[in-house]
């Protein structure tokens, strides 16, 4: 009987175990759910029976007795629901199989619930069957083994390869659990009653089964054969203690064997011996409890090898990705962002971030809960130079601990600026390849006491990588926004210091001139000219400096006029081969500076020239597209190659005539400002086709427009 | 002896009109583009010229005057071409160079300074006619 308690009890503690290890973590799995159902099933079956076992003797144990008949046969329901649900994971691809499941299900429930009526029946008194009686439930869990060996034959069949390894743990353990009731059963049919050695044994098999499933639930997290995984969560500090006591447990055992071996051995010394012998075995256990260095590699060891990650990677990731690149219109900067990206991963309520200068040295930049302090730390600092080199997340606790775990790797002193701050936790450095682009130094954690490992330091120094990308990227744009604005400039200048050494040239030539012709009243007249011209020239410049350095004037202008203008200069300046203008379309008005289109065309023709020799053509086409003026310019000249359209034809600054005009770059940039677009077509050695298509002026549908006839007009009276 | 020619080249009205009247001992025709330049270069053949780089329609850049300088040394390689440019872009006075360019000179204009150039320009015209 004590027998028959122990290996109940066993099955009973270790499914017990089981089952609510699977009720912890991720509640939406169901292979997981149907496995907690029937290890609490076994557990409480089992359980029973040791209770039966236990107590048969004191109390009336006939309802006990009908009660584990009953129980035996939900628990096997529960391991027949869970492995269905596994082997419709297996077959969900197909609908047929899907079908022939829901079939095979249906007739097994039908099957163990009549099996369950017939118990309740025979329960009752009732003498229904009376050719099987006696062998009814018996043949019936004879049926339910080998079902449960079938399914499980099945469902190792249908496991993919690479799962194989993992989930053969489980399938050995459930199939050995009905292989052994199906042995145990048949006997019993054989010689019509239940062996008491088989029975006793059984609670002892069934608890076997138990470490093979945790083999693979630990070998496979994903557990299922579908993308249905398991996860289990169980307090690293619980399984630190349990496993501590294991290891104590195993150890005194194993000294307690030596004992009596020492004492049976010892001859007069025996007992002596024994005594001298435990009190050092127990004062080595103790020595190695309270070392602290075993305890942080056991739980080292415990975290990397019994664990799951503490982090779902995947959710961290996506929050950091979000809260880096959140919405930049926001009123967070993206260094505030960068901060908070990196101290939500381990729940630091503040931190500062410290950049990189252009002097060298790093500076405070931006905080969050953090007392904000004029930082300024030297390039070339033990601390810098340690981080830099080592790229560690610094943990400042451990550092004051035990210091010589990072000055073992090199040099390195906190400055004064981070101690001084008692709650500063960690230091994060911001890598950008390898160089150190700045350092987040994040406050202690109020809430609960963490404690900071090998996975915290990795997601924290991955993430700090992250960061410094996103901070890279918006320094680089920040710069090209300067450069834009110093080019800016640089253009209002360059047209103001050009238009400023034209009227000086000239005003200062009236007044040298007027030392010999001021007499002259031709030369008086022109002198007025002169100044008129000037006077004009400073107003032109006023203007344009009000607007910003914009000369741009938009008006409708007519492009057919504006081409056959141009056209007449290139025919008089005698330059070969002379452009042709072909099929016009007239009266096409588009919207734009009429200096400055003129100025685009001429290039894209003067590029023609210059790449056709004098005895090819140059071709112009105006047309009209939709909503959209096409000019093209077609020459039969040297043309290009694909890559160097695509590489440098649109480069700014790249030209291969050695001066730095308006290039094909800004004649694109042009038109795009207008809300058109720039095509060529090109073959080397036969020529290339220059197409801009640019918006109609809205007028061009109104040409008759009053206030257009008004515009003219008043250019007439002018 | 008619006075040597002198073909103005620049986009400014007024250093037009005073150049006229600055420049001594010499007959001035001008001109205001690339087109206008190549038209007065073909019809009167000066041995001098002098050429502003920023002419229509890229005022603010080279293109159209170095265009110009190319063409006219293309046509008359003897021709003596001073630049008078008010762009600061440094390399400008080497490319003009490379192009044969006689001087560069930089605007603002001094007309006594430019006069002696221009003669300088024109003694150097007489000398390579004469080796040829």
């Amino acid at each position: 009987m004590i027998i028959e308690v122990i290996s109940f009890a066993t099955a009973s503690v270790l499914f017990l175990m089981l089952g609510l290890a699977m009720l912890t973590g991720r509640r939406d799995n169901r292979p997981k759910t149907m496995l907690a159902v029937a290890a609490l099933a076994s557990a409480i079956w089992s359980g029973t029976v040791t209770y039966q076992a236990a107590f048969s003797n004191l109390i009336d144990t006939s309802f006990l007795l009908e009660s584990t008949l009953l129980l035996e046969l939900l628990r096997s329901l529960a391991w027949f629901a869970f492995l269905l649900v596994m082997l419709r994971t297996a077959y969900k691809t197909s609908d047929q199989i899907n079908k022939h499941f829901k079939i095979t299900f249906a007739g097994l429930s039908i099957f163990v619930i009549g099996l369950m009526m017939l118990v309740l029946y025979r329960v009752s008194g009732g003498a229904f069957f009376e050719l099987v009686a006696g062998n009814d439930v018996l043949i019936g869990h004879l049926l339910i083994s080998i079902g449960g060996i079938v399914i499980v034959e099945q469902l190792y069949r249908n496991t993919a390869g690479e799962h194989r390894w993992a989930l053969k743990y489980l399938w050995i353990g459930i199939g050995s659990m009905f292989a052994y009731d199906f042995y145990l059963y048949s006997d019993a049919f054989l010689f019509q009653r239940i062996d008491n050695e088989l029975w006793n044994a059984r609670g002892f098999i069934h608890a076997m089964v138990v470490p093979l499933i945790a083999v693979a639930i630990k070998r496979e997290m994903q557990w299922s054969l579908g993308d249905e995984s398991i996860d289990i969560f169980l307090s690293r500090r619980m399984v630190f203690h349990t496993t501590t006591l294991l290891a104590a447990g195993a150890y005194l055992i194993f000294i307690g064997f030596g004992g009596y071996y020492v004492r049976d051995m010892g001859g007069e010394w025996g007992v002596v011996a024994q005594a001298t012998f435990l009190f050092a075995a127990v004062m080595v256990l103790v020595v190695l409890l309270f070392s602290g260095q075993i305890r942080s590699r056991l739980r080292v060891a415990i975290d990397k090898h019994f664990f799951h990650y503490k982090y779902d990677y995947r959710e961290e990731w996506l929050r950091i990705i979000r809260t880096l690149s959140s919405d930049v219109s926001s009123s967070h900067s993206l260094h505030l962002r960068a901060i908070r990206s990196l101290a939500q991963i381990i729940d630091s309520p503040g931190g500062l971030l410290v950049m990189e200068r252009n002097n060298g040295y790093y500076e405070s930049d931006e905080h969050w809960n953090y007392s904000n302090e004029n930082i300024r730390e030297a390039g070339d600092s033990t601390f810098i130079r340690f981080l830099t080199e080592q790229q560690f997340v610094i943990s400042l606790d451990e550092f004051a601990a035990d210091p010589e775990m990072y000055t073992r790797l090199g040099p390195l002193d906190i400055p004064e600026w981070i101690t001084n701050n008692k709650d500063a936790w960690l230091v994060v450095p911001l890598m950008l390849q390898d160089h150190l682009m700045g350092i987040v130094v994040l406050l202690r954690s109020p809430a609960h006491e963490r404690y900071f490992n090998w996975e915290d330091s990795d997601l924290l120094k991955t993430a700090g990588r992250q960061a410094a990308s996103h901070l890279a990227q918006y320094e680089a744009a920040q710069a090209l926004i300067s450069a834009k604005r110093f080019e800016e400039v640089n253009k209002l200048s360059a047209f103001i210091v050009h238009d400023v050494k034209n009227m000086v040239s000239q005003l200062s030539m009236v007044v040298s001139n007027a030392a010999r012709h001021k007499n002259n009243p031709v030369f008086i007249d022109d002198a007025i000219v002169t100044v008129e011209n000037s006077v004009t020239k400073m107003n032109k410049l006023l203007s344009r400096l009000r607007e910003g350095g914009s000369s741009d004037q938009l008006a409708p202008i007519c492009l057919s006029e504006l081409l056959e203008e141009s056209l007449h200069s290139y025919s008089k300046s005698g330059v070969l081969p002379i452009p042709v203008l072909n099929s016009i379309n007239q009266n096409v008005m588009v919207t734009a500076d009429k200096d400055r289109m003129s100025a685009n065309i001429a290039h894209i023709i003067q590029n023609a020239q210059d790449a056709t020799n004098e005895k090819g053509s140059i071709i112009i086409r105006l047309k009209t597209q939709g909503e959209f003026a096409i000019i093209e310019i077609e020459d039969t000249g040297a043309g290009m190659d694909a890559a160097f359209i695509h590489d440098k034809l649109f480069q700014p600054f790249e030209s291969t005539k050695g001066t730095m005009g308006i290039g094909v770059f800004q004649v694109r940039e042009y038109v795009h400002k207008l809300g058109g677009q720039l095509d060529v077509e090109s073959t080397p050695n036969k020529g290339s086709l220059f197409r801009l298509h640019i918006p109609l002026s809205s007028s061009q549908e109104i040409t008759h427009n009053p206030q257009i006839v008004h515009l003219n007009e008043h250019e007439k009276r002018q | 002896m008619p006075n040597p020619k002198i073909l103005i080249v620049d986009d400014d009205k007024g250093i037009r009109t005073q150049l006229k009247w600055g420049l001594n001992g010499y007959d001035v025709i001008t001109a205001d583009s690339r087109a206008n330049a190549l038209e007065q270069f073909t019809l009167h053949h000066p041995p001098l010229v002098t050429l502003d780089l920023g002419l229509p329609p890229d005022e603010e850049g080279t293109t159209e005057g170095f265009a110009t300088l190319k063409e006219i040394l293309k046509t008359a390689p003897q021709t003596k071409v001073v630049i008078v440019s008010g762009s600061k872009v440094i390399n400008n006075a080497e490319i003009a160079k490379s192009y044969g360019a006689f001087e560069y000179y930089s605007k603002p204009l001094d007309i006594s300074r430019l006069q002696k150039i221009i003669n300088s320009a024109f003694k150097n015209y007489q000398t390579s006619l004469i080796k040829e």
